[in-house]
């Protein structure tokens, strides 16, 4: 498996995130990672160290052994299957592949058209290359959402905290109440029901502020836009 | 099991007290759309790993995924020890370094 360069050994020193519109950057200030090197400063892509295992034999490349000819197949033949692992990523003409097991020493199992690439056929002796990787390498922390309900059944809990479940159930009369009242011929009947749904709906804000800030949308601010060249 | 822990079909029955005869599906309806307001709200902390990709500076995170995320606010990436070490995020100040030449990958992310 690839592994971050040693001279990375403690991200936190060298690496930074942050959040562009809808995408995540993950760089380093050191290296030499010429192609992805920002425009305005010097904040690169990390640069992963690469593993030769594939070449169990000692050779250079490692190809098929077999065609691969439909786009659904999970075990493919390989010349050398030793060097392979488990969760290694490699890449066979534009089609990147996750290896889920070695099965002896020419065939191993993958999952085709991994990392939203598509399964595609492949001729025999195809150059099978390794995808530089670190699997699982980074993990985000974030502000989720609640599952939606699919059904209302008596054993699919809610998707929320404790404390927050009640309020739902506010959220819920209230506008059943509102909805209802609506449809009342009889006004003084309909002002009842409007004014419980406005009490339940109030509840629920109310309860909701009580529980945590209202979160920010995705922002970045600089989408899209070229930093001015003043040179 | 919480004290407070309740299901659709609990939900329902209550609303069925206020207001006899309404249909589950408009129950249904009713609480999803609950749900995505107090998803609104910062109730509810996860996490999701994914691959670092050799060379590659942009992980997109669509909200038309799995994993919806709405507000990131914590990055670790692994060592060669295997830990996780939490690095730190650019201030909106230097948000004019960005990279003009790469384009950024749909990832896969999973929860954990």
């Amino acid at each position: 498996m690839a592994a971050i360069s040693s001279t990375y050994k403690d991200p936190s020193g060298n690496f930074v995130w942050w959040i562009e519109g809808d995408r995540l950057a993950i760089a380093t200030l050191i290296g030499d990672a010429n192609t992805r090197e920002t425009s305005e400063s010097s904040y690169k892509a990390v640069q992963l160290s690469t593993s030769t295992s594939y070449q169990a034999d000692g050779s250079t490349d490692n190809d098929l052994g077999a065609a691969i000819t439909d786009t659904t197949a999970t075990s493919i033949t390989v010349e050398y299957a030793t060097g392979f692992s488990a969760n290694d990523l490699i890449k066979v003409d534009d089609e990147i592949m996750k290896v889920v097991s070695v099965t002896n020493s020419t065939t191993i199992v993958v999952v085709r058209g991994y990392h939203n690439t598509i399964a595609a056929t492949h001729v025999d002796a195809t150059l099978i290359y390794e995808l530089d990787v670190v699997t699982d390498g980074f993990v985000i922390s974030y502000y989720g959402e609640p599952d939606k309900l699919t059904a209302i059944d008596g054993t699919t809990a809610i998707d929320l905290d404790n404390s927050l479940q009640s309020l739902l159930i506010e959220y819920v009369k209230g506008h059943v109440l509102l909805d209802s009242a609506a449809k009342q011929v009889d006004p003084n009947m309909a002002q009842i029901k409007i004014g419980l749904g406005q009490a339940f709906l109030s509840n629920f804000r109310d309860g909701l502020r009580r529980f945590g800030m209202k979160k920010n949308d995705k922002t970045g601010g600089t989408r899209g836009i070229v930093p001015p060249n003043l040179t | 099991m919480a004290a407070i822990e309740f299901t659709g079909k609990e939900i329902y029955s209550r609303v069925l007290q206020a207001v006899p005869g309404v249909s589950q599906n408009y129950v249904l309806n009713l609480i999803n759309q609950g749900l995505i307001e107090i998803g609104q709200y910062k109730n509810k902390i996860e996490h999701a790993k994914a691959d670092l990709v050799h060379d590659q500076m942009w992980y997109t995170l669509d909200d038309d995924r799995a994993i919806t995320i709405n507000k990131v606010f914590r990055c670790a990436i692994k060592s060669n020890e295997g830990d996780y070490v939490i690095i730190p995020r650019l201030t909106r100040a230097d948000l004019k370094t960005f990279d003009v030449e790469s384009t950024s990958v749909a990832t896969t992310f999973t929860e954990l």
